[in-house]
């Protein structure tokens, strides 16, 4: 029960990150909670000490994802926006899988086997410090996304200011 | 450093020799100015609101880029006293305060200030009585040198508890034109400047805010 409690509790802070603009994931005032998947990722210092988000510099490939059940009424259409810092020398994608509710048996969405539908990928085109922003499809039946961050290459990589809906 | 150093040293030598020769002519009104009595000639004190445009590198777009979208220029306050030990050549003090800023969804804040405190001479290139004793136009050039601080805060309350303080220090000088009409004792005046000053600070990922920069000034003072 307190598992359960605890994973609603969790979602909703992601669903809503803190943030006021209405998105479906607001990382811009506070960060969000990505996962590390691969590599060295660090959550804290971005562009200043006292500002927090997704720090990717360094070697290699490093990945990091969070898992968002989306919520209804959303738009097919759901646009991503981000500040970033990018190195020529790294590249960066964002990766978004999104799922259909599963059938099993299960206390939340994830337990639930949901069913992949498609994953858009968005390459990071820019380089220095920008903001960027993509419109993402949401296929038929889109109940839920992951969204992955993937850094290739070494240099700084900064992601802040995440923001999907 | 050197040559900046040697250019004003010549830059002063110049204004002094100028005002020694312009004293020892100065046994008629020039261009319709009246001759000055007692010593010090005049003091003046001044109050302007000040526009610094702030010397950066990057600093600006990449707190703008990351949710702070701090206007350059700043606001400030310009406090000016000065003595005419000369004809036409004034000694001055002046200070500097300046500000600007940003918040982010209301919650956090990036503060920029930076203050000077300057000791310069003034000279007045063109003076002229329109009537005299009643109205005068002048517009002087001047260069000062002293210390410049800058300082930058940043706080959000739903990231941490703490506020971020930067500080920065360093001698610097400045170089300018004031243009004023003086009315009995009043005057109202409007100057340029550009300040030289290294004090800076820079966040984490190389973008740097200077003190100095480029500055304009529009103020009310007295002449007596």
């Amino acid at each position: 029960m307190r598992v359960t409690a605890l994973l609603v509790l969790l979602t909703s802070c992601v669903a809503y990150g803190g943030g006021t603009s209405g998105a479906q994931i607001d990382c811009s005032g506070l960060v969000c909670d990505w996962q590390t998947v691969e590599g060295d990722v660090r959550y804290g210092t971005t562009w200043h000490e006292g500002d927090r988000g997704v720090n990717m510099s360094g070697g290699g490939r490093a990945v990091t994802e969070q898992r968002v059940v989306l919520i209804p009424p959303f738009r097919r259409q759901l646009r991503m926006t981000a500040a970033m810092l990018r190195d020529a020398e790294v590249s960066l994608t964002f990766e978004f899988a999104f799922f259909a509710p599963g059938s099993a048996p299960g206390a939340t969405f994830w337990d639930r086997s949901p069913v992949p539908l498609a994953t858009r990928t968005v390459e990071v085109p820019n380089v220095g410090v920008f903001n960027f922003q993509r419109d993402v499809l949401v296929p038929s039946e889109g109940a839920a996304v992951i969204v992955r961050i993937i850094k290739e290459g070494s240099g700084r990589a900064l992601v802040d200011e995440f923001t999907f809906g | 450093m050197n040559h900046l150093r040697l250019a004003a040293v010549v830059t002063l030598a110049a204004l002094v020799l100028h005002a020694s020769v312009a004293n020892a002519s100065d046994v008629r009104p020039v261009d319709g100015e009246a001759r000055p009595t007692g010593w010090p000639y005049a003091f003046t004190a001044d109050v302007r609101a000040a526009m610094l445009i702030r010397s950066n590198s990057e600093y600006f777009h990449q707190a703008e880029t990351f949710g702070y979208p701090v206007s350059n220029p700043a606001g400030g306050i310009v406090l000016d006293l000065g003595a005419e030990i000369l004809p036409r050549l004034t000694l001055f003090a002046a200070g500097g305060y300046y500000g600007h800023g940003a918040t982010r969804e209301g919650f956090g804040k990036l503060m920029l200030t930076s203050e000077s405190l300057l000791l310069g001479l003034r000279y007045a290139i063109k003076r002229s009585d329109v009537v005299e004793k009643v109205m005068q136009l002048q517009l002087e050039g001047w260069a000062a040198g002293g210390a410049y601080f800058i300082r930058e805060t940043y706080s959000d309350p739903l990231l941490s508890a703490q506020t971020y303080v930067r500080d920065g220090s360093s001698a610097g000088f400045a170089g300018g034109l004031d243009a004023s009409m003086t009315i009995l004792a009043i005057r109202f005046i409007a100057g340029y400047a550009y300040h030289y000053a290294p004090a800076s600070v820079s966040n984490e990922i190389g973008g740097v805010a200077r003190a100095g920069g480029h500055q304009l000034t529009l103020g009310l003072g007295i002449r007596w």
